[in-house]
């Protein structure tokens, strides 16, 4: 394999951190190498200057030999560097044909004018070309995020880039879109491309990348062949130590002394879910499976109100409630964190703030603050929850993804919910905060909550919860209980199964 | 980095102390009690309305409609005050609460950009008041007169004492309150609001209310002032109260800002009329000013929010 891209020396500093310190490496051509680290390793930064989105502070580039300057994304084009990230990059009101043109619009003219139909034509060129079946005539807000990653993946393919960056682009992805994606990077490699892959699940970066990056604190670890080594070794040379058990232990009890607390009954909603019926023992974790978008999270914001009900009944120690917005959820002690955290926290206000905020209710006298109760509190939670923070002032905007998340559980607990419905909680985090995580919601199960997850990830979803219950278009088609005892091999295959629709 | 911190919460103050002394440098005049009083007397209608318009801001909304109905407040008191003093005071009131609360209404529940709904607001309110009066006029009893602007020696201990427990109340409610909070929390992001189970409706439809109910009291107050009803003279309040809460720190977008800064502002806007009264200044450029210091704030704003951006990434 001959080597194609290489950098030598790079350095990088920002106020206050040395996010990269002289890394060298290099990648090869019909290769894929994957970057891992924990968050603040240098990942992105190096993903960055790769890209001309940063310029490094010292250190060379070369490409094919030559010694390259790139700076600006223009110019990492030019040397045929394409990049896709996480964050969503289509206007969501152009089609799909025009979003993978975007700016080139001009080669599609006739007679002066945009030709739709050679612009139509073209971009189906490109999608049949990696057999992607998408309607390129549909708008991009109105696609699924697997499908617009595999736009955003056809749209960098278009200028035909030697060498493909993929900044964590799997993170929004369920585990039939990972499938998808994988298959044309892997049709890339063996023509030939090089293709530098982020991740932050494991099981991917083994499943889909030949070599790893190892970076710790800005500062390359090791570059090994990844058949030479296992997950846990993986992770101990991210960690730089030995990570005792990701996952925490699962307390066995027997179902029949389980008292169910919660119960869903025939729920069906203008949207996805229809004639759903469910029940939550008290102490229990119920994990929502199957492929993303078939009404998982749907179910979720049903139960805490934020999706119209068309029919259906809910119960709580058989008692039935009717919530119908979160104010009320909120009265019947139901708890909703999202998927997204900006979707839950206020970045620019203080910890202490955000942590006070759904439960304001509890702390007041005639409408005003309670400021000692509250102070007492917050800080009880926090510690409690292992935030990491100079103080309760800090803007939350400056934590890190693992203590954004720990914000959010506390802020959510305050309130004292029976029944916590989380939507991918560990999604996007790094190794160490996501088994964080996990203990969390284990405790908090041990401690008598009833916990309704939706998971999307195949580890997670075997390793986590007690019981799993699938999903598929808007039907809960299967159930697992046992998921302990189970061989997870053979669980695996049953799970994929029926999120596929087979039964 | 703890001085830099309250010289940044406290730096219109500073602003102040600052175009105070230059102006007494400028102008004797300026350094006698009674400016001082008239520039107190004429924030207090300003830092009422400044307040209503700070909540709405923190919610990440306008209120144009202030001017409109504190003039309609002052045209319906000099009508009906002269009969009875009680009924001359709540009829204000109770127009401007209304008024506020048909905003908010229609500004949470049914959605209408705020900057339509009170710019609507606006031009209905000053017709209303046209109709009634379309000129300056009507009677403002002089036993009312003397009670909110009597002076005791040089000084005039009414306005004052309104000022302050108007700062007070502000601060105390953004600052120490369940609404106070939700306020800040609707106007960072109502998603996020909502789904703290905050009835955002609620916040939003009560900040537009209040903001009517400050915009009336200023109009009773004003018709002290200026002895009459007069449908035209809210005409400024709609940008001096914006200009005052933005000079202030809060931010237009919202969620972040407090009223003590909006205090501030108000004092430096209305001392900026007398001060170029007193140099022989014509007194239009005072607009000019205005305009140019609310502009060029939200310019330097802007460009410090750029940079914390760019840092961030």
């Amino acid at each position: 394999m001959s080597e194609i891209l290489k950098i030598e020396g790079i350095s990088k500093f920002f106020p206050g951190v040395q996010a990269l310190n002289k890394v060298n490496t290099s990648f090869s051509k019909g290769e894929i190498s994957a970057i891992v680290g924990e968050n603040g390793a240098g990942k992105s930064t190096l993903v960055f200057i790769l890209m001309g989105a940063l310029k490094p502070d010292e250190g060379k580039c070369f490409i094919k030999g030559n010694e390259v300057n790139i700076i600006g994304v223009h110019k990492a084009k030019e040397y045929g560097i394409g990049a896709v990230f996480q964050e969503p990059n289509l206007i969501k009101y152009m089609s799909v044909a025009e979003n993978i043109f975007l700016g080139e619009q001009g080669k599609f003219k006739h007679r002066g004018i945009l030709s739709y139909s050679k612009l139509f034509k073209a971009a189906e060129e490109i999608l049949n070309d990696l057999k992607i079946e998408i309607d390129i005539r549909q708008l991009a807000g109105f696609l699924s995020p697997a499908q617009r990653k595999l736009i955003e993946l056809a749209k960098m393919m278009r200028h035909n880039p030697k060498i493909i960056i993929l900044d964590e682009i799997t993170a929004a992805l369920d585990y039939e879109g990972v499938a998808k994606v994988f298959e044309i990077i892997r049709n890339k490699r063996d023509e030939g491309k090089t293709v530098i892959f982020i991740s932050h699940r494991l099981r991917e970066v083994f499943d889909i990348a030949d070599t790893a990056l190892v970076l710790k604190e800005g500062k390359v670890v090791q570059k090994l062949e990844l058949k030479d080594t296992t997950e846990e070794g993986l992770v101990n040379l991210m960690m730089g130590k030995k990570l005792s058990k990701v996952f925490p232990k699962r307390i066995s009890v027997g179902r029949k002394e389980k008292k169910v607390i919660f119960s869903i009954r025939n729920l069906t909603t203008k949207g996805k879910l229809k004639n759903i019926n469910l029940d939550i023992a008290k102490g229990e974790i119920v994990a929502l499976a199957g492929l993303r978008g078939h009404g998982q999270s749907e179910l979720l914001k049903a139960v805490f109100g934020l999706v119209p009900k068309n029919s259906g009944k809910i119960f709580i120690n058989n008692k039935e409630v009717i919530v119908n917005n979160p104010v009320k959820a909120k009265m019947e002690k139901i708890a909703f964190i999202s998927n997204r955290r900006e979707d839950e926290l206020c970045f620019t206000h203080s910890i202490r703030r955000n942590i006070a905020l759904p439960s304001l209710g509890k702390r007041q006298r005639a409408g005003f603050i309670i400021q000692s109760k509250e102070k007492k509190e917050v800080s009880d939670i926090s510690s409690k929850m292992n935030i990491k923070a100079p103080s309760l002032a800090t803007e939350v905007g400056n934590l890190s993804g693992g203590n954004k998340q720990k914000v959010v559980f506390s802020k959510w607990l305050l309130t004292q919910p029976d029944l916590l419905l989380c939507d991918d909680p560990a999604g996007g985090l790094d190794t160490g905060a996501k088994s964080e995580v996990y203990h969390i919601l284990r405790r908090l199960a041990n401690e008598g909550k009833s916990i309704l997850l939706v998971l999307s990830d195949m580890v997670e979803i075997l390793n986590l919860p007690d019981r799993v219950v699938v999903i598929s278009e808007g039907k809960i088609v299967k159930e697992f209980s046992n998921i302990g005892s189970e061989d997870s091999k053979m669980l695996e295959k049953k799970i994929l199964k029926a999120s596929a629709g087979v039964t | 980095m703890k001085t830099r911190k309250i010289v940044g919460e406290w730096y219109i103050y500073i602003l102040m102390i600052v175009i105070w002394v230059i102006a007494s440098l400028i102008t004797p005049y300026f350094r006698q009690m009674s400016v001082f009083m008239t520039i107190i007397v004429f924030s207090v209608p300003l830092a009422l309305v400044a307040l209503g318009q700070n909540l709405v801001i923190l919610t990440g909304r306008f209120d144009l409609s202030v001017g409109g109905i504190l003039a309609l407040s002052t045209v319906i008191a000099s009508v009906i005050m002269k009969n009875n003093l009680f009924i001359g005071i709540l009829f204000p009131l109770l127009s401007g609460t209304v008024l506020g609360f048909i905003n908010g209404i229609c500004v949470s529940r049914f959605r209408i950009d705020s900057f339509i709904m009170t710019f609507g607001m606006m031009a209905i309110s000053q017709g209303v008041g046209l109709l009634i009066r379309n000129y300056p006029g009507g009677y403002i009893p002089t036993g009312y007169v003397n009670f909110l602007l009597k002076k005791t020696g040089p000084i005039l201990l009414t306005p004052l004492f309104i000022l302050i427990i108007v700062l007070l109340v502000g601060e105390f409610v953004l600052k120490r309150t369940n609404f106070g909070r939700a306020v800040y929390a609707v106007g960072n992001d109502d998603v996020i609001a909502y789904r703290s189970g905050i009835n955002v409706t609620l916040i939003r439809t009560a900040v537009f209310t209040i903001s009517g109910f400050t915009a009336a009291i200023a109009g009773l107050f004003l018709c002290a002032i200026i002895s009459c009803g007069d449908a035209t003279v809210g005409a400024l309040y709609p940008l001096d109260s914006i200009t005052a809460v933005v000079m202030g720190g809060t931010i237009l977008a919202g969620g972040r800002g407090d009223y003590k800064g909006t205090i501030g502002a108000v004092l430096i806007l209305t001392s900026l009329g007398r001060i170029f009264n007193m140099a022989g200044v014509n007194i239009w450029y005072t607009y000019v000013a205005k305009g140019l210091l609310l502009l060029i704030i939200v310019a330097i704003r802007m460009f410090g929010v750029r940079e914390e951006k760019e840092v961030a990434e």
